[in-house]
């Protein structure tokens, strides 16, 4: 593929027309239009200013490779701005493989992948998979507290957060180079966040399976796919055989009283949502009982306000590892001053500060490197 | 006092110069070639002691030839790409990957000035170290020689290029 093929393509997938660049840049219609048809070339300040508002690297731009195929998984995808915050999401990944490139840190994936026949794969299947991956990962009785980090620091996933609309959605991809990353909603409280997690987990485990055939650069998963993704993401954040006992000890007249409901929720750092959901499973309440599961929830909802005590905590808008990679990378002289800025989404200047604290402990210190 | 010819500043130095204060004398005691890419995206404000951004506008200067620009269309950049492979344009600022696909390019031998190790690397990896000049030297050359920070000085530069002099040899640089 040329430069100008892949201007064409990486605007098209920005979803924007040629008069929204030339808005965006100093770019004019006619120019841009020189560019994608192979008529002029674009010089290198222009192109960066193309590849800067399509949120692709300078190098995506110049490649002649075939494009790799760019898959982002969404729940519900945004109706407004998906294609900015996918092209976001995409360029973040890149980037973070890019960092681990460079420090010769790149994670193995410890990752169990669901394999077999896509129409065997049900329930019981996916609870297997939960229990496995739980056991695998070492994640307790208690998972919320540990799957983040685990999931970053030891499977090789990327997790990233942005504030999008609806707030009830996240996403996933798998590509070929960057690994496998999940974007989840900031917007989100930590315990709708860790729900989401799980359940993108899920995508990533079994994308092989339900990803197969043709596919267009977003794909919405099916409903039933979602609902092995919901099940997943119980089954592995509320093991059955912890929170049985928890809802042995509470447990009155075939019930959960709703005060309980927040505290087990606390336990799980899962919704009280999520909870009584788990309890309607285990307690075989059946079909018959979804009303009674979603007025108790109901309640639920209109008593949050006075019992649920839990602060919500912020997620990072970088990945610890991700910001540190970045200034090891600094530091050793791998990268310059404007990509560090570009990396950490800071100012140049505040990226020079750094750089300036960089340098000094590398002149105070003893040149062992050399 | 001669005039340091054919230098070529990335975005980092321009802007240090503009924060104190010395960018007109500079100019004047400098032939200094700056990128496009460096001009319209990189050297845009600098930042003053409450943090308070002031725009850089170099158009005056480029307007009575005080500085040139230069541009590189893609082609040129993907020569330097084949070269040295697509993670290093990563690496690098837009600006200094023109800057050096500029240096190397050219007959005459431009110096170029920067505050990132990586540039200097590239230089010594390339055995053309004296190509590099810290802003340091610069200064000290035209009189008007200043406390910098590290990454300014010298030392900063000899240090990176010899470590990249080091990578060259050992085929390891890129």
């Amino acid at each position: 593929m040329s430069v100008s093929d892949r201007l064409r393509y990486a605007r098209e997938k920005a979803n924007l027309t040629l008069a929204d660049v030339r808005n965006h840049t100093s770019i004019g219609e006619s120019s841009l239009s020189d560019f994608e048809n192979s008529k002029r070339e674009p010089k290198l300040s222009q192109l960066q200013m193309l590849a800067n508002l399509y949120n692709r690297s300078l190098s995506f731009l110049l490649d002649d490779v075939e494009i790799a195929g760019e898959v982002v998984l969404w729940r519900e995808r945004p109706t407004e701005g998906a294609e900015q915050i996918e092209g976001r999401f995409l360029r973040l990944c890149e980037q973070y493989h890019n960092l681990e490139v460079w420090n010769n840190s790149v994670t193995r994936p410890v990752l169990l992948e669901a394999d077999g026949d896509v129409k065997q794969f049900g329930y019981n299947q996916t609870q297997e998979l939960a229990y496995n991956v739980r056991k695998l990962l070492g994640l307790g009785n208690t998972p919320s507290s540990e799957l983040l980090r685990v999931l970053e620091e030891y499977c090789g996933i990327k997790v990233f957060h942005e504030s999008f609309e609806p707030t009830g959605t996240a996403a996933s991809t798998k590509h070929m180079n960057y690994g496998a990353a999940i974007l989840l909603n900031s917007r989100n409280v930590r315990w709708r966040r860790n729900y989401d997690l799980a359940h993108e987990l899920f995508h990533l485990l079994t994308w092989k399976l339900f990803r197969t055939g043709n596919e267009n650069t977003s794909v919405i998963a099916s409903e039933w796919e979602e609902k092995l993704a919901n099940c997943f993401a119980s089954n592995l954040l509320m093991p059955s055989e912890s929170i049985s006992i928890i809802f042995g000890h509470y447990e009155k007249d075939g019930n959960i009283p709703i005060e309980a409901c927040f505290d087990i929720a606390r336990l799980f750092d899962v919704s009280v949502k999520a909870v009584l959901w788990r309890w309607h499973v285990l307690s075989n309440r059946g079909k018959d009982r979804i009303g009674e599961t979603e007025k108790e929830i109901d309640r639920a909802k209109a008593l949050s306000h006075i019992l649920e005590q839990r602060t919500n905590t912020d997620p990072l808008d970088l990945p610890d590892r991700y910001r540190a990679l970045a200034v090891e990378s600094l530091s050793h002289g791998d990268m310059s001053t404007g990509r560090f800025a570009d990396y950490l989404g800071i100012s140049r200047r505040k990226a020079m500060d750094y750089l300036e604290q960089e340098a000094e402990k590398i002149e105070e210190a003893e040149p062992a490197r050399f | 006092m001669k005039k340091l010819n054919l230098l070529v500043f990335d975005a980092n130095i321009v802007i240090i110069l503009h924060e104190l204060e010395i960018w007109d004398k500079a100019v004047k005691s400098c032939d200094i070639y700056l990128s496009g890419t460096v001009i319209d995206l990189e050297a845009k404000y600098w930042e003053d002691n409450d943090g308070i951004r002031h725009p850089i506008n170099l158009s005056n200067c480029i307007n009575q030839s005080e500085i040139r620009r230069f541009d590189l269309d893609a082609s040129a950049i993907n020569v330097f790409r084949h070269k040295y492979g697509a993670m290093y344009i990563e690496k690098l600022d837009p600006g200094e990957t023109e800057s050096l696909a500029f240096l190397f390019r050219e007959k005459d031998k431009f110096s170029i000035c920067s505050s990132d190790a990586i540039v200097y690397r590239l230089l010594g990896a390339e055995f053309e170290r004296e190509r590099g000049l810290s802003l340091e030297e610069i200064l000290i050359h035209i009189g008007l020689q200043r406390n910098l920070p590290y990454q300014y000085t010298k030392e900063f530069r000899e240090r990176y290029s010899d470590q990249g002099f080091r990578e060259g040899f050992q085929g390891s640089a890129f």
